[in-house]
């Protein structure tokens, strides 16, 4: 005879662990912090981004080991396309040389001409008159 | 402009410590009059043709988005004699000095008479 109750439960699925989604929030959870952090004006390196995708993409990498689905490898591959593209971007592309123009420490500034807002120069000789200054480039413009 | 921000937030800071902020951009002179009246307290600086940037040596080359030169960011500490006391670069361009930190650097600075 056949147990009907025991075959039931024999069909049952084994309830997994939802790696996936924990690693698809994991991956988003880092541009998120990464928002929150620059709202409030905290520009560190933010190592957490790739560091939790790369957690994210393990999950999902597992995740995809106890079910494979087409959305679910669509996912791991874009996600760990992303990852790759955040070390590259932290490790690589964001990198600065040294400093190793003329103005070094101990030296006088180089001559150079620039223009203030109300189309009068600004040179070097604004420097040398006294006051302190802390002359700030940054990337790209304003 | 998170950075302007913050130095313009804390510019009495800087004042109590007999140091101005000079902020060196590519924009035009027209862009530069615009970013000057929204932070008063900071002197903004148009460097649109680079003369500037070419002359302390901070351009990085292919570093911007588009693949074009751009500014490394560089922060020199400059004595009212024109001598450079102080010269910070980042290892990543993502990161910025912030107020305090900056405030610190001056503060640490042995600037003579």
């Amino acid at each position: 005879m056949i147990n009907p109750e025991s075959n039931a439960t024999q069909i049952l699925p084994t309830r997994r662990k939802p790696l996936f989604l924990v690693g698809v929030l994991l991956i988003v959870l880092g541009p998120v912090l990464n928002f929150v952090q620059t709202s409030i004006a905290k520009l560190t390196t933010p190592w957490y981004l790739p560091i939790l995708a790369t957690a994210g993409v393990a999950c999902l990498i597992v995740s995809l080991r106890q079910r494979r689905s087409v959305i679910r490898i669509v996912f791991a591959a874009l996600f760990t396309l992303l990852c790759g593209a955040e070390w590259y971007m932290l490790l690589i592309a964001a990198k600065t040389p040294p400093y190793t123009g003329p103005a070094q420490v101990g030296s006088k500034v180089p001559e150079f001409s620039g223009t203030l807002p109300d189309g009068s120069a600004f040179t070097n000789d604004d420097l040398a008159q006294g006051g302190r200054t802390a002359l700030i480039f940054n990337r790209g413009r304003w | 402009m998170i950075e302007l921000g913050q130095l313009e937030k804390n510019h009495q800071a800087f004042v109590q410590r007999y140091t101005r902020i000079v902020e060196v951009s590519n924009d035009d002179q027209a862009t530069a009059k615009l970013t000057q009246a929204d932070f008063p307290h900071l002197l903004v600086v148009s460097d649109a043709q680079q003369n500037i940037a070419k002359a302390m040596q901070v351009i990085q080359s292919g570093a911007a988005a588009d693949g074009t030169d751009t500014n490394a960011p560089t922060t020199f500490l400059i004595d009212g004699r024109g001598t450079v006391r102080w010269v910070f670069r980042p290892e990543r361009f993502l990161v910025r000095l912030s107020p305090a930190e900056l405030l610190e650097a001056i503060s640490g600075i042995n600037w003579g008479k």
